[in-house]
């Protein structure tokens, strides 16, 4: 045999055998108990790195028995097209309340997640706007979003649940006075706020992670993101700001159980992870990634690690879902862009 | 003096395009060190999808390896109505978008599709695991056996498949025989070929997949996972090593056919 013809034989060998070990480890391992949970991007690091291992290792002492769980992290909009084609997710956590309520509609889900403990949000995050150190542009607000020569970094609406939320933080900045009510001038200070600010923008990446990773490469003056997000970025030691804006919008992210893909024989560990996420050990692991959890003796204790919000206002001083999104994401946004 | 100026401006411009970028992907992923690259490279995650990869694109490769040579020898060998028609079907998948490809399956075999349908009534999934993604990457990779070997077939002479057919060998005998000798550095360029596509598919995966780590995450999705997620040196080690089982690939392409011209694989 010539030597090329060894080595051939020698490669084919080696890649069947990968194959073969490949295949044996996919068949053992769907044998046993297994949870499937798909997240928007933000709850990828406490999720896997402390919630998963925390209630793994709970159930092993609860009932002396394994269980696997399997993820999937991307944005909201994303794992929403997943899921609605099929995909096999038990428990999603979406960024906004947009998504669940079409998965509603198509049946995926029955159990309604406001009847949840505080509505199905068991960890909260502002927006606030990150800029490089010192703040060279010197941003105090959204409205200074707007400004000439400021290069602005949001993630794209059509994909990104922390975009939704951008935005709607930005309208309701311009769209909402001190107290929380519409101001006098209606609705067309902040439909200006938007197309200011998406001239600005050089980039619609499709989740704010990856908008964040993108300012982290070196791209854009501002970018206005989850306060999660902008301090696990300060904590690994970036040299970025926090501008934490007068008013900003209060993020409710959801957790919802897709009905249409846990069987009788799953349904007491899908709830059982459920009780988890508003359990001291996951309400300790989200605070100390950065959330403001809803449970308020965990949240005092890491209260000196966020900055005081002076006013914020929720989804429903604009509306509630149903109607900001047709009219601020849908409506403003889109005229913005097409402008 | 013109020699070298078409040298220097053809490597020049080879070298910028595309020795420049992947030498930066090199030194991101060495910027923590060795120990730092490798364990990127060995986390369960990585090594799942890596070897989820090299399975999927054997699987490829095996299956079109046949199928490509089959519809390269019925294009070559038939005459039928309707030929220019399918033969312009092959080449299809290299100018639709990736993303077209996957939600085009996502949506035929989902739940609600013409053939998802029926079978998820039967339980049975499609996308979201391995089938899935195989048949995504089936589409993705066709034209590059049957582009390989069907030129050669053209241009073999039909009188030795005759000729053994008359001295009494078999329809298999004579491919096995007569045919498959002729075609056989071209079936390695295009199955190499198909290897390779396979290895870097992402447009048409992502939608497939579903991403679930350390179940359907391919190499390229664990990629885009980690430089999602911030990752940027665990992105990078990954691609290394992607880059350098392509090298291998095409290096050894050179190797294996010896004089075999690679002007004839597709581009």
């Amino acid at each position: 045999m010539s030597a090329s013809r060894i080595l051939t034989v020698l490669a084919l060998g080696v890649i069947i055998a990968i194959s073969l070990t490949t295949f044996w480890d996919l068949a053992r391992q769907s044998s046993g108990r297994t949870l499937t949970i798909y997240g928007y991007s933000a709850m990828e690091e406490p999720l896997k790195n402390e919630v998963i291992p925390a209630f793994q290792e709970w159930y092993r002492q609860t009932h002396g028995e394994e269980v696997e769980i399997v993820t999937s992290f991307a944005g909201s909009g994303h794992i929403f097209n997943q899921i609605r084609a099929g995909a096999p997710a038990q428990v999603a956590i979406f960024a906004t309340e947009i998504e669940p309520t079409k998965l509603m509609e198509d049946g995926l889900i029955t159990t309604d997640w406001r009847t949840f403990p505080d509505n199905g949000t068991f960890a909260l995050t502002v927006a606030v706007i990150l800029t490089r150190d010192g703040n060279p542009q010197n941003i105090k607000s959204f409205d200074d979003l707007g400004n000439n020569g400021v290069d602005v970094l949001i993630p794209d609406p059509t994909t990104s649940g922390g975009a939704q939320w951008a935005i709607l933080a930005l309208y309701g900045s311009a769209f909402l006075n001190d107290t929380g009510i519409p101001s006098e001038g209606g609705t067309e200070p902040a439909a200006k706020l938007l197309k200011r600010v998406i001239n600005n923008a050089s980039s619609l990446p499709e989740s704010a992670r990856k908008a964040l990773t993108q300012f982290g490469l070196g791209y854009g003056d501002a970018l206005l993101t989850y306060e999660n997000d902008a301090l696990v970025d300060i904590a690994k030691g970036l040299d970025y700001e926090i501008i934490m804006p007068q008013s900003t919008i209060s993020i409710e992210p959801k957790v919802v159980i897709i009905d249409a893909n846990v069987g009788e024989e799953d349904a007491a560990l899908v709830g059982e992870f459920m009780d988890f996420l508003w359990g001291a050990e996951a309400q300790e692991a989200m605070a100390k990634h950065h959330f403001r959890v809803v449970d308020q003796t965990v949240f005092q204790r890491h209260a000196a690690d966020f900055q005081e919000v002076a006013s914020s206002f929720t989804i429903d001083d604009l509306g509630g879902w149903d109607e900001a999104s047709v009219q601020v994401i849908e409506g403003a946004w889109r005229e913005a862009q097409r402008d | 003096m013109a020699r070298y100026a078409l040298m220097t401006s053809g490597i020049g411009f080879l070298i910028l395009l595309i020795a420049l970028p992947l030498t930066a992907i090199f030194t991101q992923a060495y910027q923590g060190g060795m120990a730092a690259f490798w364990e990127a490279v060995s986390s369960p995650e990585a090594v799942f999808s890596l070897r989820y990869t090299l399975t999927l694109a054997a699987a490829t490769t095996a299956i079109n390896g046949v199928m490509g040579t089959l519809v390269a020898y019925v294009l070559a060998r038939y005459d039928f109505r309707g030929k220019s028609i399918i033969d312009s079907l092959v080449d299809l998948p290299i100018a639709i978008p990736a993303s077209v490809t996957g939600f085009t399956l996502l949506l035929l075999y989902g739940p609600v599709g013409t053939i998802g349908g029926p079978l998820s009534d039967a339980g049975i999934r499609i996308m979201f695991s391995f089938p899935g993604i195989l048949v995504a990457h089936l589409f993705m990779t066709f034209p590059y056996v049957v582009r390989a070997v069907g030129p050669v077939l053209q241009d073999s002479d039909r009188g030795e498949e005759e000729a053994a057919q008359m001295l009494g060998a078999s329809g298999f005998g004579v491919f096995r025989h007569v045919t498959f000798p002729a075609i056989q550095s071209a079936l390695i360029v295009g199955s190499i070929f198909t290897f390779a596509r396979s290895l870097g598919e992402f447009g048409a995966t992502i939608m497939v997949s579903g991403n679930l780590a350390l179940r359907t995450q391919t190499a390229p999705l664990f990629i885009f996972s980690e430089f999602n997620a911030g990752n940027i040196e665990a992105a990078s080690a990954m691609s290394v090593v992607l880059v350098l089982i392509s090298f291998v690939l095409f290096f050894g392409l050179k190797f294996a056919t010896g004089k075999l011209t690679l002007g004839r694989a597709p581009q």
